[in-house]
């Protein structure tokens, strides 16, 4: 257990600057995720876990709670299209991509909150969603900023 | 003539929701059974003695809703009272989909520890209100240390003892 120190080395394609880059947390997203590959929010320099820990590192500061949170409305369009479905049954893709890109972008915000605190890891992260409004719904994201060796 | 509407919607949601779900039920299976190695757990620790190379957190998830068929049914369930076995496939569908796109998502991982459901009901209006309902996995996905040439970002052990 925590037998990895320091940064990964630069010469890796996967290796993240450790600056913040110039953007908002939209373009730190990207477009439309797929579900099927590696997320789009998944920065590599803060791990993300929903566990007290992060396996094989071990935790050496508390930076406290870090959160991030997006409103999300329906498209109506998309509403159409879902009251067709409805009917026959079966996955509704527009929804299922448009509450991922709104968990995306509240884990994205989360992310970049913790790396102004200088964290680099994100433990016991939860979700939360609930509907504000008829046709609207939020999602929260939440979790301990530590620092990890 | 609305009750003949009704009728062809009915026969439809039977006919093509039934088949909707029995090809997603064999999907599903086929899939299960490719991941099966991939371990799932509620735990919060594992005694695994092997190190960890890395840890991410994975998440899947999927909005389904059910045909008219079966919310017809439901309907009459709700003044009778009773099981909803329309609405309980429909959860164990949505509940397996989410946790196996959950897995695809982090093709690396060997173990998962900590998964944990959400279930959000998307209701549009009062008729359906449970017609469609989002299910949402998520959990961290554990890779361990490999012995020869790690695809991955973390230095290996070895690395650093050279």
């Amino acid at each position: 257990m925590g037998r990895f120190t320091g940064p990964p080395s630069p010469g890796t394609p996967r290796a993240a600057p450790l600056i913040p880059r110039k953007g908002t947390a939209k373009e730190a997203v990207g477009r439309a995720p797929n579900h099927k590959s590696t997320p789009s929010w998944h920065h590599p320099s803060v791990i993300l876990t929903n566990i007290d820990s992060v396996p094989g590192k071990t935790i050496v500061q508390h930076m406290g709670l870090v959160q991030g949170s997006t409103i999300r409305a329906k498209h109506i369009g998309r509403d159409i299209m879902a009251g067709l479905k409805n009917l026959v049954g079966g996955e509704l893709r527009g929804y299922t991509e448009l509450l991922q890109e709104s968990r995306d972008e509240a884990l994205a915000r989360m992310t970049d909150q913790a790396r102004l605190l200088g964290a680099n890891a994100i433990i016991n992260v939860r979700f939360a969603t609930s509907s504000v409004a008829q046709g609207a719904s939020e999602i929260l994201a939440y979790g301990t900023a530590v620092r990890v060796e | 003539m609305g009750f003949l509407v009704v009728l062809t919607l009915l026969l439809l949601g039977l006919v093509v929701g039934g088949s909707i779900e029995r090809n997603h039920f064999r999907d599903l299976e086929q899939r299960e059974h490719a991941s099966r190695h991939r371990v799932v757990l509620s735990d919060k620790h594992c005694d695994d003695p092997r190190p960890v190379a890395r840890a991410s957190l994975a998440v899947g998830s999927v909005v389904i809703s059910t045909d008219y068929f079966k919310q017809f049914l439901a309907a009459w369930r709700l003044l009778f009272g009773g099981e909803l076995r329309g609405h309980a496939t429909l959860l164990e569908r949505a509940r397996r989909e989410a946790l196996q796109r959950m897995k695809e998502s982090a093709p690396h991982a060997d173990l998962f520890l900590n998964v944990r459901f959400e279930t959000f009901m998307i209701s549009q209006n009062s008729q359906n209100a449970l017609g469609t309902v989002e299910l949402f996995a998520y959990g961290t996905a554990i890779r361990f240390v490999r012995r020869l040439d790690d695809d991955l970002d973390v230095p290996s052990p070895h690395d650093a003892r050279r």
